[in-house]
This record gives structure tokens, C-alpha cells and sequence, in this order.
């Protein structure tokens, strides 16, 4: 009682130094405020109660990845292949009218233990099932790669929200003290549709963004510029040290400065982490090359590289990556996986790209025990029809039903959840949303998504809006 | 039987989180009356008493129903309604249908109950929920409290709360800080040296004041407090989400908000202009409407387009609402407002309000468009003899007075028969005209009996010898009267008429009167005049052609004021845009229809068919009139009428004779664009026979080139002087019927819903069914501004109050409904709300008030004492110290390196290389020149894509409305500052400008802390700054400089 008065007195005189947390009983739901240390914001803090999970890889296919040639097998599908899909004559989807049903463009084999069909589109990753545990009744609110891509990473479909990595470092910062807690690694080709939107803290603050660098592009001015010498650089800081530490002791009690020169420490500190954890070289040439990071394909090679990249931050306590595969600059299907008019082509090409360095990261966390407390996300904005666009030879966005897959810690192995219809149109069975998505990923973080919130603008916003329930079938 | 509750403090400050409510302990406005909002109120509320009961008010709640106390405070357990809701009363469950509430909820009600069920008289409710909050409460004027010593209201109730703390004020800053934070609060950017030392030895009293008059009326200070106002409104340059394509013509809103803001435009006329400026002038001002984000990926499928608008105007409600009034209107779209008195029909009507907006660029008249279009029609009036002459085509219409007048005097004689040249029946040719005289009268007078300046030509004919040509007594020439009007000889014999001779420009009244001997017809042309005669053929029944310059029509109105006999006839009206007859389809109009024939009806007017028998006459003898109205606006360049295609001789009559044609945008203002005046008079010659004239020589043809380069040079001036500047301010049109949307839901309309206003906050007041879309906008821009409005001044002043203290006096500027914070100091929000209202609603009194009271100067010092009782400075025992925000820090930074380039509005500056691509890439510049050297504000700023640089310093994305920044303190930040391209180069360019402005070290030293931080080095400063410089260089010292706490903080 003594402590509530306490805060009682803060907040009636209306503190704006001094905000309160509170760590409160299980049944309690209003919002858990992460005690931030100002002068260490991104310092490791405790979940809401004992997560499975103490990091997150995030692996997002931009532009749509079809589900019925890849995960989701429907013999109906197959059977009824090149004749109109019923109760589909009227129907207009993104691009328009639906030509026929069409089976999908690679065959299904069963694989693993768990004889899950998986298609040959992506054979090495297939060989990883019994690791993934596959949601395949899952929906997106959007039929627009834009607003899809927002509300898959940021839970909304419109911009200006902050990503899930944003609300994780938020929640719980990070396990190292020379490194980002949350870093967005982008294709070598490009940044995917929507761009930092992925990775935006948006309202939170911005020592919470996601921080976006690549194996082949380091991260922004981390490095000393050439034109100036060691010597310089050094004497300039040590000089700037002395002018902050006199300044702070004319100004005694305002942590902000002192908060301030703890940012130039961390980011010294982080000159050298980074570079570190970008060393590839440093990595065994077995595992360089079960990656492919020197594959002939410079593409394949480069998304081989960031998933190593990805593998030695994780290990270095970054919080949350996020790793794409697929970018829009180069224009529809051409360098992601929004197949509309060919998708045979288009995804015999993106396919070997995905598939190697993938699985290489998939089977490298598992066996080096990572995956014990490391959960891994495999996802994309929808999926797609499992017929062709009248006149093409592509399939046309399909938010309606789609499959993303976790693997690792608290998730099931070799496990399928939900189901969409006979066709692969829309799900049916346990229909799962982003929400749902979200609330599970929080969960096994340890986080109830209903209580991580920020208050903007007149509400408390999470990354779950006002839905989401935990998907309970798919936690080990 | 409470559960524990745990509590951590921790401290946020740096880390900018938002004071956040207290949520320790069970608040009924927080925790309580939402379990009652949702699951009571439906049945015991103010629509249905079950048992007597209700739930939304307190003295109902705490009392009695019909069946008991259902509350009894300080004992949870044991209160009925705690029993009911948890289930464990036998007989009553509660809520009876729907879902039980949670054992979270039911544990929040027994602790409240428990607690003493405290229901706080703010929330205790009326009738009208929307009265009981404070912010719907009207505005009263409190009075300041008396505090000794204390004058300015403002200090009186900051110290009345303060000395309640037993706090005060810290003494006033020093002159050196507060200049710095006066500079950079006001203006966005540091004091030169200059300033510093001229206010630190300013012996006048009112130095102070006199410098906050002078900051305020900088320009700058419009640039710095837009900036802040762009932030509220989600402003941003391009469109957002995947393609986020630049909006090149979004930047004159931001040049409007500088320009208001540097005006002291009354806020009330801010906020109409925002929502109608295309009522009042201002048109910039509608880029408000859409500066949102806009889905530029569209899709056959209906289900997303009409998502797609539904979330535009979504953004334009919930962006009005948050940005004037406080209001999260967005929280009603999907169901009844949580927490605040709008209910989704509200919410629906003001979609209705906003129905008419759509994204996109208009043309927008600039100030001086009225003198342009008149320049315009001018020079058309110059192009189109030339056009003609050029085309050899009829001549186009030409407005303005055409006079032929007959020589008056006894004596005419006849010309010769026959069609020779100058012979009566002269038919003229592609060189001259038909014989167009009368024969010549021995002494011809002419009394034109006009005003004005005219071209005047001059025939004669059947004389010989020299004449003088008079004008009055002046001569105008000599006329050779046995020679044509070209100089060719006249056969001898029977008169000839000898064609129009030039006498050039003239200014003739009433009175003026022309003489010659032997004269003949005078033509007059009104200037600006052709240099030749040109003359249309004379009326026909058959067909006749009126061309104009092209020009937008919506409607054309073609008026009769005399026929060739009885009532006016015409069989087809037909108005081409580029040959395509747009008469078509367009609807028909007329002053009258003879009745009682079938044959003549006002729909064959442009039914597309010919002949009396498809024509329209009117009931009135030698005049009438017809209009017609297209679709949509055209832009038409000739006409062709006819009183009967089919040319039959006996439907001679009817024909009109003297009319006029004009065109119209609106059906108000109409514009002329060709006449009968110009035309030969019917009769004076043969029908048929007159030819278009192309009255040149060869010789003068060959001028053609320059002609036609003429032409071009007016065209282009046309085109210029026409063809307003697009901006990004939205197009409206006629708004579509708006319907309820369950749940939000696009495929889920309800019933339609008009346009209307907020039924339960604010002012009674009704939009008038019918009502245009800018009709809406304004009635909702006057209801926002009604002075009875509670929340526009109150979120107005607690705006500026946020910008000049850092922190509100309610701490949520956009949300001051209940859901938003309590303000610190209710009174003195409301003083200032009343103030500003009794001072016209002017800003700057406001930043008067505030920049001048004793709170805002006192020193930002922390005192023990202080950071005790109030650590965040809430109370204002110190003013508050803060880093600079992004734009200021990039802005101080040119500013100190002498970079800084002034130059206002216009386009922005772009911070990323060019890119065509569909999804616009967004790739940062690394190198900088003297473009990107002008303030940030000017920043061509794309939505959800930060600069590099400053964007890590909490620089709002433009995706969502951004009324607070956060502060944090990161590593890229220190990284940016100390690393990029950028600072480099500005690090190189400060050392630059030391080195050319003061000769030796110590002082370039000293020059430096007095432009970095407005003071001299310490001793022990110059010493490591020199020791600095002689080892690494000045710029190294500059780079330091930079990245100093002193230089990013304001005290």
C-alpha cells in the first residue's frame, strides 16, 4: 500500500520525469510498462512471465508466396485441375476475373517423420519439416501487397505503426550491449514493398526502430569516415567526452545528458560489434559453403551471406531480425514473389535463391541448439488463387487463405494447423488471423499482447489492435 | 480479498515516453465505467431503466434500484452487483445475455467497490454524457488567483498550484540563455553572436519584450511553428504505402501554414480555410483535406476500392477531429465511440461532410487571375485576325462594336451593273470584298454617333481628282478618287466602288463626324481592330458557323434580339468540342416554346435532326433564347446554327438576324464569345456570294512567317496566363450517398446517413439536407470555430503551450477528450482559451502572453527541492530543458557553418536520388550542395521515409498524425552526427568560415563557442580546443562541437 500511495502522489502532481510501471497480478489487464533505463534503453528487461522464446527470427517472403505450390497440398486441387473453380464466375480478385483451377506447378512429395506433403519448389527447406510448424488457415486483411505487408509486420494496414520488432525491443531490449536489439536485414536486390515500414518504431521512440543493415551494406555511418585518422577520431571523441562531462556538472540532475553520453558510448561500442558480427570469414568453410555464400548466383550468394548474418547476430543477443527475401525495386515478380503472369518462370528463378541459404540457417540453429530458445517465423504478406488470372499464367493475390510456418522454441514440430478449403482458396478450418499470429509470438516471447501498449493519440495502442487470442494447438 | 498489486517506478525521461496514466490503482474512468459502458448501460442506461437501475450516472448508480443497493461501498464481496456479475448469486446473473465478464473485470469492480467505489464528480454524468467530461464543458473565464508579486495571469496560476507545493519560481534566466531558447523556441534556430551581445547590453527596461516582438514577427517564426503544425496534420509529399509516389504539388499547403502563422491569420479563419478555402481564397489551405495517405494501387475489386475510400475519408475525419478538436472521431468508425460521446452515426455524418473530397491536384486561381484571363482575352482578340488570315478559314467571331454606315447626303449615284471589279454586282474574291457600298454621295458626311477607339476604313467612288478625308476638320488622308482603295486605276465611265481604305485608329465620340466627296460606306471595327477589314458572311437560313478560340463551356446560350420576320426559329444547335457535336445529349433550355406545335419543340433544338419540321420556335416575336447544358465541362471552339438545314427559300423567315452567343462555367457569370456585329448586314449583297476574305498581297504574304511567329508567341502567353499552377488541395465533386457501415465494415452498408454534425458535443447545429460538398465542409468549419465550441480554443492553446514548455497542460494535444490526459491546470487552460477567443483569435497574443510571462523566462537550473515534489518540471518550477528537435538541429547546424540558406517557399528540396521506379525507391543523397541547404521545413518530405540523418531523431514518418515527438537518445544518432557525409561536410564548412572570418587561433576558438553555443570558451576549454586544433585541425574541433550536449539542448 505504501508504494501505491506513493505513485498515487506521482501521478497527482502530474510527473512527466517519472513514469510508473506496473508489474501487476496475472489477472490484472491493463497495460505493463517495461522499466526503461534512460541511459541504457536497449538493457535486457523482463517479460510479463517466462517466455519459451528469447529471440525472434523473422523471415518474410515480399510479394506474396504461393501456398498452393509450395505447402498447402490439395488433391482436389490436382483433380480438378484446368476446370472452373465453382461458385468462382463472378469472383474478381486484385487483377480482376479467375481463369481456371490449376494445379500446382511443382510436385508434392511426402518428407520427414511427419510425411508432410511438401512440393519440390523448395527441396532442401522441404527436407526441414519436422522442424516447422505449419498454420495453413491463415488470413490477411488486405488484398494490396502495401497495406498486407503493414499489417503482417506492424499489425496494421495503414502506415505509420510501429513494427513488431519495434514493440518487442520495446518490451524487452536486448541481450547484448553492442548491438542493435532489432535488426532488419533486406534483400540484396531491395528493400521489400513497403520499405522501413517493416521496420519503423513509428510512435514508439525511436531507440526502438529497427535497425537495417546487410551483409554486403553496413549499417549507416557505424564506421569512421576515411577522411579522418584514427588519431583524430579519437582525440575529437575524448575532447567532445570532456566538453559533455563539464557540461553535465554545471547541470547537475538532468539525466538526459547523461543519457546522451551513454549513447556515444554504445555507439563506439557498437563500431566494434557490428563489425564483428558482420565478419563472415570468421565463420568454418563448411558452414560458409552449407549457406552457398560463395554460390555463382551473386543474388543467391548475397541472401546467403544475410542469413548468416542473421544467425551470428542472433547468437550475439540481437532481440528480433528480421530477414527478407524478395524486394519490389525491380518491379512486379520480377525480383519477389508476386507471380501473376508467370509464376512457373518467375519462381524457378526466386526459388533456389530462398531455398539453400534458408534451410542452411534452419538446420544451422537447430544444430547448433538455438532453435531451443529461438523462435523462427516464416512468412509473407497472403497467398495466392489457386487458379490462374483469366489470360495468364500466374495466380492472382489471395488473402483469404495462406500458410506461414514457425519453427523452434514452444512451437510444435511437424505439425499442421487449420486448413483452408478443397482448393486452397480460403480457410475454413481454425481460421487463423495476423492477430492471432502476433498474440502467439508475444506469448512465447513471454508478453501478453493485450497488455504491451503505448498510448498515442487517444488510446492505448498494441501491436494486436483490439484482437488476437494466443493460438493454443500450435504451443509445445 | 483484493489481489496484491506490485508496482515499479522506473524513470522514462530520456526515452521520451509519454507521462502515462496512473494505472495503479483501480480508476473508475478508466477501469470501471468501460466494464459499465459495455456491458450494464445497455439496460440500465438512459434508454432502458431495467429494475429502476442505472449505470451511467453516479447518483443513480450508488443508490437504489427496484430491487436494493446493488453497490454498497467498501465492501466488494458482499455488494450485489459483484455477485451478480461473478455469477454467484443464485437468482440474478448479470449481464443477463451476451458474454459474462471476465474475472479480470469482476475483480476490477469488487477492488473499486472496495476502495470505497470512488466515482469522481467529473465523471458523476448527466442526462447528456458529453457535459459531464471537462473538455465539453463550456469555457468559462476563470479568475486569476491573487498572488503577491505576481501580475501576468498565467504566472498567478502557476504559482497558486506551485505555492502549494511550496514551490515558486526559479529566478530568471540569463540573457545569454534566454536569447538562445527565446531563438530557438520562436524561430527554430540559434541567435548570431550579434544578437546575443546586443541584448546583453540592451540598457532599455522592456529589452525583453522588445525582442520577443521582433522574433515573433520574423518570418522565421512562421517556418519554425508550421513545422509543428505539419506534424498534427500528417503532412507529407508523397502517397504512402507501397508505391508512395512523390506529390510535387503537395508544397503549397506547407507555404500556406508559414505564410498564416507569419500573418497572425485568427485561428478560426486558419481552421476554415483548412476545411474551405476553395470558398474563401485560399485554395492551398484544402491540401489539409488531403495531406493524408492515399493507396495509389488500384484494383478491379470493388470490395478494396471501396475499402480504399473508406479509409481516405477515415483519415479525413479522424484527422480534422484530432487536429481542431481533440477528438479521436476515428475511435467511432467501426462502432460507438468508447469513451467519448460520438456515436458511429455521428461519425457517418461527417464522412458524409468529407464525401466530396477526393485525393488529387486542382488548378487554383492565383491572387492576381482575374487581370491574367483579361490579359488572356485580349491577346485572343489580337491572335484571331491573324489565325485567319492565316488559315484562310471564315473568320472567327470577334466581339466588340462593327459598324457599317452609309454615306448620309442628297445625290447617290449608282455603280455600274455588272460583276466586274468595283461594279455593283462585284461578287470580290479571296482579296477584297463584294461591292459592299451603296453608291457614293457627291458630299458624303458620316456621324457614327459612337464612343470609343475604332479602326475606321473609308470607300468612295463615280469622282476624280484628290480629296481630303476629315475628321471634322483634321485630315486623315488624302483620298485619289480615280483610284482604288489598293491604288489601282479605275477604268473610267460609271462609277466603281473603290473598296476600304485604312484610316486607321481613332478615337471618335458621339459627335465625330467623317467627310469626303464622293464617299461611300464607312466600316468600323472596335479595337483592338485587325489591320485589315474583316467581315463575316451575312446570316443564312442554312447554316451559319460562329468560330472562337477554344474555351470551356458548360453551358452556351444563344440570345435573339431581331428576326427577319415574326418568332425566331432554329432547327439545330450544334456546339463541337474538337468536331465532336457535344450539343448532343446536353439539356435544352429557352426563355419560350411557340405551344401547339409538334413540329417545333425545344428537344429538337439538338435532337441531331434538320428541317422546320424538326425545329424549335419561340413565343415571342423577334427574340427569345435557348441554352443548353452538358454533362460535364467542354471545351468547345465553334458553333453551327441554322434556322433550316434543308435551305428551303420560303423558311427565310424566323431567321435571327442580331443575336449573341455565350458560354458559361456556372450558369451565373457568362462569357460572350460571338455576336451578329461582325457580320455584313443580310441583303447588302447577293446570298451566297461573300467568300472569306484573305485581304493579302502577295507581297504582304509574305510576311506569313512573321505572322505565325506572332501567333505562336500568343499562344504560349494564352496558354501561360490560362493555365493555373496544379496544387495537391483535392477535387471535389458532387458527393456519392454515404451509408453506416456495420462495423466499419465495407460490405456491410446500413442505412444512408446525411451530412451532419457531432449531435452530442458542442453547439446544436444541422448541416441543411441538400447541401453542396463545400456547403458541408464550411458548416462544419463554422461549427468547429462557434465560440460555444468547448474544444477548438482549449486544443489550440494547449498546442502552443506544448511547443513553447515541451509538455502540455493536458499532456495528449490531440486527445482532450476522456480518454486523454487530465490538464495540470485546468483554470489557466481555460484562461488562455477565453483569451485567445477575446483576442480574435490571435496566435501571436497568445505567444505573448506566454513568452512574456515569468514562468517562461525563469531558469532551467533544477533545484533539489524541485525534482523532489515534481521531477518532470509539470508544475513549472523551472522551464524545462530539451534537446532540439530534428528539423532545429539540422537547421542550428547550417546556421552555425554559414551554410544556411534562407530562401522561403516553393518547392522542397529533395534528400533522395531521383527514381522513376513504380514502387518508389527511396535512396538517401550522400552528397550535399547548396539546394539542400535551406531549412528543413523545406524538405521535399516523402511519407514513411526518414532522412538518414535527422529522421533518427524522432522525426515523425507522416503515416500517422504525430501531436507529441518522442525524445529518445540513441546510438544512430550519435553515430549520424558524428559519421555522415553530412556533418562532415558542414564540420568542413563551420572550420571554413572561422578561418574567414577571424584571423588567428584563440579566436577562431572563441568565435566558435560563441556560434555553437552562443558564449566564450571557459579557460580550460580554449586550452583543449586549441591543443585540438594544432593536432587535428579545425575541422575536427568543428565535428565536436556539433555532437556536444550544449549544442543539441536548449536551457
Amino acid at each position: 500500500m505504501l508504494l501505491r500511495r506513493d505513485f498515487l502522489q506521482h501521478a497527482a502532481t502530474g510527473l512527466s520525469g517519472i513514469a510508473l510501471a506496473s508489474l501487476l497480478a496475472a489477472d490484472e489487464t491493463r497495460p505493463i510498462r517495461p522499466a526503461i533505463d534512460p541511459s541504457r534503453p536497449l538493457a535486457p528487461r523482463v517479460p510479463h512471465f517466462p517466455p519459451k522464446a528469447k529471440r525472434v527470427l523473422v523471415l518474410f517472403c515480399s510479394g506474396a508466396l504461393s501456398h498452393v505450390d509450395t505447402f498447402d497440398y490439395k488433391p482436389e486441387l490436382v483433380k480438378r485441375h484446368d476446370t472452373p473453380m465453382p461458385g468462382a464466375t463472378e469472383l474478381v480478385t486484385f487483377q480482376g476475373e479467375q481463369g481456371n483451377l490449376i494445379k500446382p506447378l511443382w510436385d508434392f512429395k511426402r518428407r520427414g517423420e511427419c510425411g508432410k506433403p511438401i512440393s519440390d519448389l523448395l527441396p532442401q527447406l522441404a527436407e526441414l519439416a519436422d522442424e516447422m510448424c505449419f498454420i495453413h488457415s491463415m488470413t490477411a486483411k488486405s488484398n494490396t501487397h502495401g497495406p498486407a505487408e503493414n499489417q503482417m509486420s506492424t499489425g496494421f494496414t495503414l502506415d505509420g505503426f510501429p513494427g513488431m520488432g519495434a514493440w518487442v525491443s520495446y518490451a524487452l531490449g536486448a541481450d547484448t550491449d553492442n548491438l542493435p536489439a532489432f535488426v532488419a536485414i533486406s534483400d540484396p536486390r531491395g528493400v521489400p514493398q513497403v520499405g522501413p515500414r517493416h521496420w519503423s518504431s513509428a510512435f514508439l521512440p525511436a531507440v526502438f526502430q529497427g535497425t537495417a543493415f546487410t551483409a554486403d551494406k553496413p549499417i549507416p555511418n557505424l564506421a569512421r569516415p576515411g577522411s579522418i585518422d584514427e588519431g583524430s577520431d579519437q582525440d575529437t571523441r575524448s575532447f567532445l567526452e570532456v566538453l559533455n562531462r563539464r557540461h553535465l556538472e554545471a547541470h547537475p540532475g538532468d539525466t538526459d545528458l547523461a543519457a546522451r553520453i551513454s549513447s556515444y558510448e554504445l555507439a563506439a561500442r557498437m563500431q566494434l560489434g557490428a563489425v564483428e558480427a558482420s565478419d563472415l570469414r570468421r565463420e568454418s568453410e563448411a558452414t560458409r559453403k552449407s549457406y552457398g555464400v560463395d554460390d555463382p548466383n551473386k543474388i543467391k550468394a548475397g541472401f546467403a551471406r544475410n542469413c548468416l548474418l542473421a544467425r551470428r547476430l542472433l547468437e550475439r543477443g540481437v532481440r528480433f531480425v528480421q530477414l527478407f527475401n524478395g524486394a519490389y525495386a525491380m518491379g512486379e515478380g520480377v525480383g519477389n514473389w508476386d507471380g501473376h503472369k508467370t509464376i512457373k518462370t518467375q519462381y524457378d528463378v526466386h526459388a533456389p535463391i530462398l531455398d539453400r541459404p534458408a534451410a542452411a540457417l534452419l538446420r544451422d540453429l537447430r544444430d547448433r541448439g538455438m532453435l531451443e530458445d529461438t523462435l523462427v517465423v516464416f512468412t509473407t504478406e497472403f497467398g495466392r488463387m489457386p487458379t490462374f488470372q483469366k489470360g495468364a499464367s500466374g495466380r492472382d493475390h489471395n488473402p483469404k487463405g495462406f500458410t506461414v510456418w514457425l519453427a523452434g522454441a514452444g512451437v510444435k514440430h511437424g505439425y499442421s494447423h487449420g486448413a483452408t478449403d478443397e482448393f486452397g482458396h480460403q480457410a475454413v478450418e481454425k481460421v487463423a488471423t495476423i492477430y492471432d499470429l502476433h498474440a502467439s509470438m508475444l506469448h512465447l516471447l513471454g508478453l501478453d499482447h493485450e497488455r504491451l501498449s503505448y498510448y498515442h493519440n487517444g488510446i492505448e495502442r498494441r501491436l494486436t489492435d483490439v484482437h488476437g487470442h494466443v493460438i493454443q494447438e500450435i504451443l509445445s | 480479498m483484493r489481489r496484491a498489486l506490485a508496482l515499479a517506478v522506473l524513470s522514462t525521461l530520456s526515452t521520451g515516453l509519454p507521462a502515462q496514466d496512473p494505472p495503479a490503482t483501480v480508476d473508475f474512468s478508466r477501469d470501471v465505467r468501460p466494464i459499465f459502458a459495455r456491458s450494464c448501460v445497455s439496460c440500465h442506461g438512459p434508454e432502458k431503466r431495467k429494475s429502476n437501475y442505472r449505470l451511467d450516472l453516479r447518483a443513480a448508480a450508488l443508490g437504489e434500484g427496484s430491487i436494493g443497493r446493488p453497490i454498497l461501498a467498501g465492501h466488494g464481496a458482499d455488494s450485489p452487483l459483484v455477485r451478480y456479475v461473478a455469477g454467484s448469486d443464485p437468482d440474478i446473473k448479470m449481464p443477463p445475455k451476451g458474454s459474462r465478464l471476465s474475472d479480470v473485470e469482476v475483480n476490477l469492480l469488487r477492488a473499486w467497490i472496495d476502495q470505497g467505489a470512488v466515482w469522481p464528480e467529473e465523471d458523476a454524468g448527466r442526462d447528456r454524457p458529453a457535459e459531464a467530461h471537462w473538455s465539453y464543458r463550456p469555457i468559462l473565464r476563470p479568475e486569476p488567483p491573487a498572488i503577491p508579486g505576481a501580475s501576468g495571469a498565467i504566472d498567478r496560476f502557476l504559482l497558486a498550484k506551485l505555492q502549494k507545493e511550496g514551490l515558486g519560481f526559479s529566478p530568471e534566466a540569463g540573457r545569454r540563455t534566454l536569447i538562445r531558447r527565446l531563438y530557438f523556441d520562436v524561430t527554430g534556430l540559434p541567435p548570431a553572436p550579434e544578437d546575443i551581445a546586443a541584448f546583453e547590453t540592451d540598457p532599455s527596461p522592456d529589452a525583453y519584450g522588445h525582442l520577443v516582438e521582433r522574433v515573433l514577427n520574423c518570418p522565421r517564426f512562421g517556418e519554425r511553428w508550421a513545422r509543428h503544425w505539419l506534424d498534427v496534420v500528417r503532412f507529407a509529399e508523397s502517397h504512402g504505402f507501397e508505391m508512395n509516389q512523390p506529390r510535387p504539388n503537395a508544397w503549397p499547403y506547407r507555404d500556406y501554414v508559414i505564410h498564416a502563422f507569419n500573418e497572425d491569420i485568427p485561428y478560426d479563419q486558419f481552421v476554415r480555410e483548412q476545411l474551405a478555402g476553395d470558398l474563401l481564397g485560399a485554395d492551398a489551405a484544402t491540401g489539409f483535406l488531403v495531406g493524408g495517405p492515399m493507396d495509389q494501387v488500384k484494383s478491379p475489386d470493388p470490395v478494396l476500392t471501396a475499402q480504399q475510400r473508406a479509409d481516405e475519408l477515415n483519415d479525413m475525419v479522424a484527422t480534422t477531429g484530432t487536429a481542431f478538436l481533440g477528438l479521436t472521431l476515428g475511435c467511432a468508425r467501426c462502432h460507438d465511440h468508447k469513451f467519448d460521446p460520438v456515436p458511429q452515426e455521428d461519425y457517418t455524418s461527417l464522412v458524409a461532410v468529407f464525401a466530396g473530397v477526393e485525393h488529387g491536384e486542382r488548378p487554383i486561381p492565383p491572387p492576381n487571375a482575374i487581370e491574367r484571363l483579361e490579359h488572356a482575352a485580349k491577346l485572343r482578340a489580337e491572335a484571331m485576325p491573324l489565325r485567319d488570315i492565316l488559315s484562310g478559314d471564315e473568320p472567327s467571331a470577334r466581339l466588340g462594336r462593327t459598324l457599317l454606315i452609309d454615306a448620309s447626303g442628297p445625290g447617290r449615284s449608282s455603280y455600274r451593273s455588272g460583276s466586274q471589279r468595283g461594279c455593283a454586282a462585284d461578287p470580290g474574291d479571296e482579296r477584297r470584298f463584294p461591292t459592299l457600298g451603296r453608291g457614293p454621295v457627291p458630299n458624303a458626311v458620316w456621324v457614327p454617333d459612337v464612343d470609343g477607339r475604332f479602326r475606321v476604313w473609308v470607300s468612295w467612288g463615280g469622282a476624280s481628282g484628290e480629296a481630303p478625308c476629315l475628321l471634322g476638320d483634321q485630315e486623315l488622308a488624302r483620298i485619289h478618287l480615280d483610284s482604288f482603295a489598293d491604288g489601282q486605276p479605275m477604268s473610267t465611265g460609271a462609277p466603281l466602288w473603290s473598296g476600304f481604305r485604312d484610316l486607321g485608329v481613332l478615337d471618335l465620340t458621339k459627335n465625330s463626324r467623317l467627310s469626303l466627296r464622293s464617299g461611300d460606306t464607312l466600316l468600323l471595327i472596335e479595337d483592338p481592330a485587325p489591320a485589315v477589314p474583316i467581315l463575316r458572311a451575312p446570316v443564312t437560313r442554312g447554316a451559319n458557323t460562329e468560330r472562337f478560340s477554344p474555351i470551356d463551356a458548360k453551358r452556351v446560350r444563344f440570345t435573339i434580339f431581331e428576326t427577319t420576320q415574326l418568332e425566331p426559329c432554329i432547327d439545330e444547335l450544334e456546339v463541337f468540342a474538337e468536331d465532336l457535336n457535344v450539343a448532343r445529349g446536353a439539356i435544352a433550355r429557352a426563355s419560350g416554346t411557340l405551344p401547339g406545335f409538334d413540329i417545333h419543340k425545344l428537344e429538337h433544338i439538338n435532337d441531331g435532326l434538320y428541317g422546320n419540321a424538326r425545329s424549335w420556335i419561340s413565343n415571342e416575336r423577334g427574340r427569345g433564347w435557348v441554352e443548353l447544358e452538358f454533362p460535364r465541362v467542354e471545351h468547345i471552339d465553334h458553333i453551327v446554327w441554322s434556322r433550316d438545314r434543308d435551305d428551303v427559300p420560303r423558311y427565310d423567315d424566323r431567321l435571327p438576324t442580331k443575336y449573341i452567343i455565350e458560354v458559361s462555367l456556372d450558369g451565373a457569370s457568362w462569357t460572350p464569345i460571338a455576336t451578329s456585329e461582325d457580320r455584313v448586314p443580310r441583303g447588302r449583297i447577293p446570298d451566297g456570294v461573300f467568300r472569306t476574305l484573305r485581304p493579302l498581297t502577295e507581297k504582304e504574304s509574305a510576311g506569313h512567317a512573321e505572322t505565325e511567329q506572332r501567333l505562336k508567341a500568343i499562344d504560349a502567353e494564352v496558354m501561360r496566363l490560362t493555365s493555373f499552377p496544379s496544387v495537391y488541395a483535392g477535387k471535389f465533386i458532387r458527393p456519392p450517398t454515404i451509408r453506416l457501415l456495420h462495423r466499419g465494415d465495407v460490405t456491410q452498408p446500413r442505412e444512408v446517413v446525411g451530412p451532419g454534425l457531432p449531435t452530442r458535443i458542442g453547439p446544436s447545429r444541422t448541416i441543411a439536407r441538400g447541401s453542396s460538398d463545400p456547403q458541408r465542409r464550411m458548416a462544419l468549419a463554422e461549427w468547429i470555430v462557434d465560440p460555444k465550441n468547448p474544444l477548438t480554443a482549449r486544443v489550440i492553446v494547449n498546442r502552443l503551450w506544448h511547443y513553447h514548455f515541451g509538455e502540455g497542460l493536458v499532456a495528449t494535444p490531440s486527445d482532450i477528450g476522456a480518454n486523454g490526459a487530465r490538464p495540470s491546470h485546468p483554470e489557466l487552460l481555460d484562461w488562455l482559451a477565453s483569451e485567445l477567443v477575446a483576442k480574435n483569435w490571435s496566435l501571436k497574443a497568445v505567444h505573448r502572453l506566454i513568452l512574456n510571462s515569468a514562468a517562461w523566462r525563469q531558469s532551467s537550473a533544477s533545484r533539489p527541492e524541485g525534482t523532489k515534489v515534481d521531477a518532470g518540471s509539470r508544475l513549472l518550477w523551472r522551464y524545462p530543458p530539451r534537446r532540439l528537435e530534428a528539423e532545429s538541429l539540422r537547421d542550428a547546424i547550417l546556421s552555425v557553418s554559414g551554410a544556411l540558406d534562407l530562401r522561403m517557399g516553393g518547392p522542397g528540396f529533395d534528400l533522395f536520388e531521383p527514381n522513376t521506379n513504380y514502387v518508389r525507391v527511396y535512396a538517401p543523397r550522400t552528397i550535399f550542395g547548396p539546394a539542400e541547404f535551406r531549412r528543413m521545413i523545406y524538405q521535399m518530405k516523402p511519407r514513411m521515409e526518414l532522412d538518414p540523418v535527422f529522421g533518427a531523431f524522432d522525426c515523425p514518418d507522416g503515416g500517422q498524425v504525430a501531436p507529441r515527438r518522442n525524445v529518445s537518445t540513441t546510438p544512430l544518432q550519435a553515430m549520424s552526427l558524428l559519421n555522415s557525409p553530412f556533418m562532415l561536410q558542414q564540420a568542413s564548412l563551420f572550420a571554413a568560415r572561422l578561418e574567414r572570418e577571424t584571423p588567428d587561433l584563440d579566436s577562431q576558438v572563441e568565435r566558435a563557442f560563441r556560434l555553437a553555443f552562443g558564449r566564450d570558451p571557459a579557460a580550460g576549454e580554449l586550452e583543449d580546443s586549441t591543443a585540438l586544433v594544432r593536432t587535428r585541425g579545425l575541422p575536427a574541433l568543428c565535428r565536436a562541437l556539433f555532437n556536444a550536449n550544449e549544442f543539441v539542448t536548449v536551457h
